[in-house]
């Protein structure tokens, strides 16, 4: 039982309080909408002025040439998520439930990634990706990305799997069943909700990249990914018009707030899960 | 039960794949990092063993050292803020009773997480031109003589790169926060309903002591982050004007792949490293130690 009486001036405050921080949130946001929806020239005459008259040509324009580095950015991402989730399914139901000689020990070393900063393995991982000759490839990207974004899921997954209940698993084994059948029948289908959490802060992090393929991807514009391309822009190469990059901005957004939105009930759950055991 | 071969290598067989992935891309690279960091190579071609000339060259780099200076302030603000502020949301929406409210502003929360970071970042350095944004709102208010270049005037470069932060809520911070709160059992708000307990004594007594483990979390989490992450500076100033809002990491990125010095870049993050070592463990200790 919580507290149940009303605060009176306190009350009008806090709520307040949250509606500007609500807003402070969400101002660069409402900001790209309506450059997105002006001429250049309005933009920079009258910043804040709602359109006079929506421009859409922006948007037309902007898919031109955005349509391509999204379709690179979720080429990437597709197929890092399967071999993502692959990984960590394997590695955190070991990890969860299966007893080996070493499991201590390797699981120490998943653990001590952690402490990794990303920045000192930009150039490791290039002189690595270099020598095996994956430069200027989507696998320059892909194969990090599955190394790195694997460690936090095996972690997650590591905490939900040792979770369930043993007997499960074993009216499986009385019935004769193998840990193969135990792992891919009764463990990987429960794990439903971890794994789209997984799925989730993988994704997110993979398409919002734009460090890592600014050092592998240099060739032509043809492979670059969509963050990079936005980056590039704010480094002052590329197109000049504001209300055309804000579109670009917009229509960048939308592959992610589609693949995941339908998915953040499960994504807040899973958070829940792994904040638990931190 | 003896158990087969077969079964007693299945575990190792699941591993695999993380192993050599964890092998190759993690421990390999570090011992890459170290002893790059002791040669002079270039672009990761040419290379010869030079001891610790990088490692002494940094330490007489007043850009390196003016680095650490902005770090250390944008670092203390960036736990600050990723502290504060979504402590401060999840306090305020955990006494909201009307769940349907409470339930719009949690997702309102969670939804800026799907907008790529680049984006916003770009909108803030539209938000800083000198031509339009802000300077247009003083110009408005009739507080021209206010304006600024905001990011290319020394002085106000390192103020604008801390406040794009400000008073931003991390979703996902936000949501571990958020679960602490809820994760606290209903028996200890009986006795606080009992004495009639304030909702601020509320939080001073019964909220701030049992979500600790998860301040820490945040701590430690926006700690590493503030430390490695370079993309919003390289994005808005690239660390200038001048060096004035240079950091470790952009500067090591920028040495790395726009010089090519490979050996002398790689000495720079092997400093970082361990301070960040160092740090976590500090704040770890600061915080107690629980699990």
């Amino acid at each position: 039982m919580r507290s149940h009486r009303k605060i009176g001036v306190g009350y009008l405050l806090s709520r307040l309080l949250l509606l500007i921080l609500l807003a402070a949130t969400f101002f660069p946001v409402l900001m790209m909408i309506n450059m997105s929806l002006k001429p250049n020239v309005m933009i920079v005459n009258d910043f804040l002025g709602l359109p006079e008259k929506i421009y859409w040509i922006n948007f037309q324009k902007a898919f031109h040439f955005v349509i391509r580095p999204i379709f690179n950015s979720m080429f990437v991402c597709l197929i890092s998520l399967i071999l993502i989730l692959i990984v960590v399914a394997l590695s955190g139901y070991t990890f969860g439930r299966m007893e080996f000689k070493g499991r201590k020990f390797l699981y120490t070393l998943v653990l001590a990634v952690m402490m990794i900063p990303y920045t000192l393995l930009i150039i490791p991982s290039y002189n690595i990706v270099n020598g095996m000759h994956l430069l200027n490839t989507f696998w320059a990207l892909i194969i990090p990305y599955v190394s790195g974004q694997q460690i936090f899921g095996i972690i997650l997954a590591e905490a939900f799997y040792r979770s369930l209940p043993n007997d499960m698993f074993e009216a499986a084994r009385i019935d004769g069943a193998g840990e193969i059948y135990a792992f891919a029948k009764i463990a990987v289908p429960l794990s439903k909700p971890i794994l789209i959490t997984v799925g989730i802060t993988a994704v997110v992090a993979m398409y919002n990249d734009y460090i890592w393929p600014t050092v592998a991807i240099t060739g032509g514009d043809e492979m670059k990914t969509f963050c990079q391309i936005v980056f590039n822009n704010a480094a002052g190469k590329g197109a000049t018009d504001m209300g055309l990059i804000a579109a670009a901005f917009l229509i960048g957004t939308v592959p992610l707030l589609v693949a995941t939105s339908s998915c953040l009930k499960y994504y807040v759950q899973g958070m829940m899960v792994g904040a638990v055991k931190g | 039960m003896k158990k087969s071969i077969h079964a007693k290598l299945l575990p190792y067989l699941f591993l695999t794949p993380t192993l050599i992935l964890m092998a190759v891309f993690s421990y390999y690279a570090i011992g890459n990092a170290v002893y790059t960091s002791f040669t002079d190579s270039a672009f990761g071609v040419s290379s010869r063993m030079v001891g610790f000339t990088n490692y002494i060259a940094a330490f007489k780099d007043e850009m390196f050292l003016t680095s650490f200076k902005n770090q250390a302030i944008i670092t203390v603000t960036a736990v600050f803020n990723s502290v504060f502020f979504p402590l401060l949301a999840s306090e305020i929406l955990f006494f909201i009773k009307h769940k349907k409210v409470a339930s719009f502003f949690k997702t309102a929360f969670v939804i800026p997480m799907l907008i790529p970071q680049i984006v916003t970042i770009l909108i803030w350095k539209y938000l800083y031109n000198p031509n339009f944004g802000f300077n247009s709102i003083l110009r408005a208010l009739g507080m021209g003589g206010l304006t600024h270049n905001w990011l290319n005037e020394k002085s106000t470069a390192l103020i604008c790169i801390i406040l794009i932060g400000f008073p931003f809520i991390s979703s996902m911070y936000f949501l571990i926060m958020h679960t602490g709160l809820n994760a606290i059992g209903d028996e200890l708000y009986e006795a606080a309903i009992v004495d009639g307990a304030t909702s601020m004594e509320v939080v001073r007594y019964i909220h701030l002591p049992n979500i600790k483990s998860y301040i820490k979390v945040v701590v430690t989490l926006s700690l590493i982050g503030s430390l490695s992450g370079f993309g919003l500076i390289a994005a808005t100033t690239g660390g200038g004007p001048g060096y004035s809002t240079m950091i470790p990491a952009l500067q090591m990125y920028k040495i790395a792949f726009g010089d090519g010095k490979f050996g002398y870049a790689s000495a720079l993050g092997v400093v970082l490293f361990i301070v960040i070592i160092l740090l976590t463990l500090a704040s770890r200790k600061l915080l107690g130690e629980e699990e």
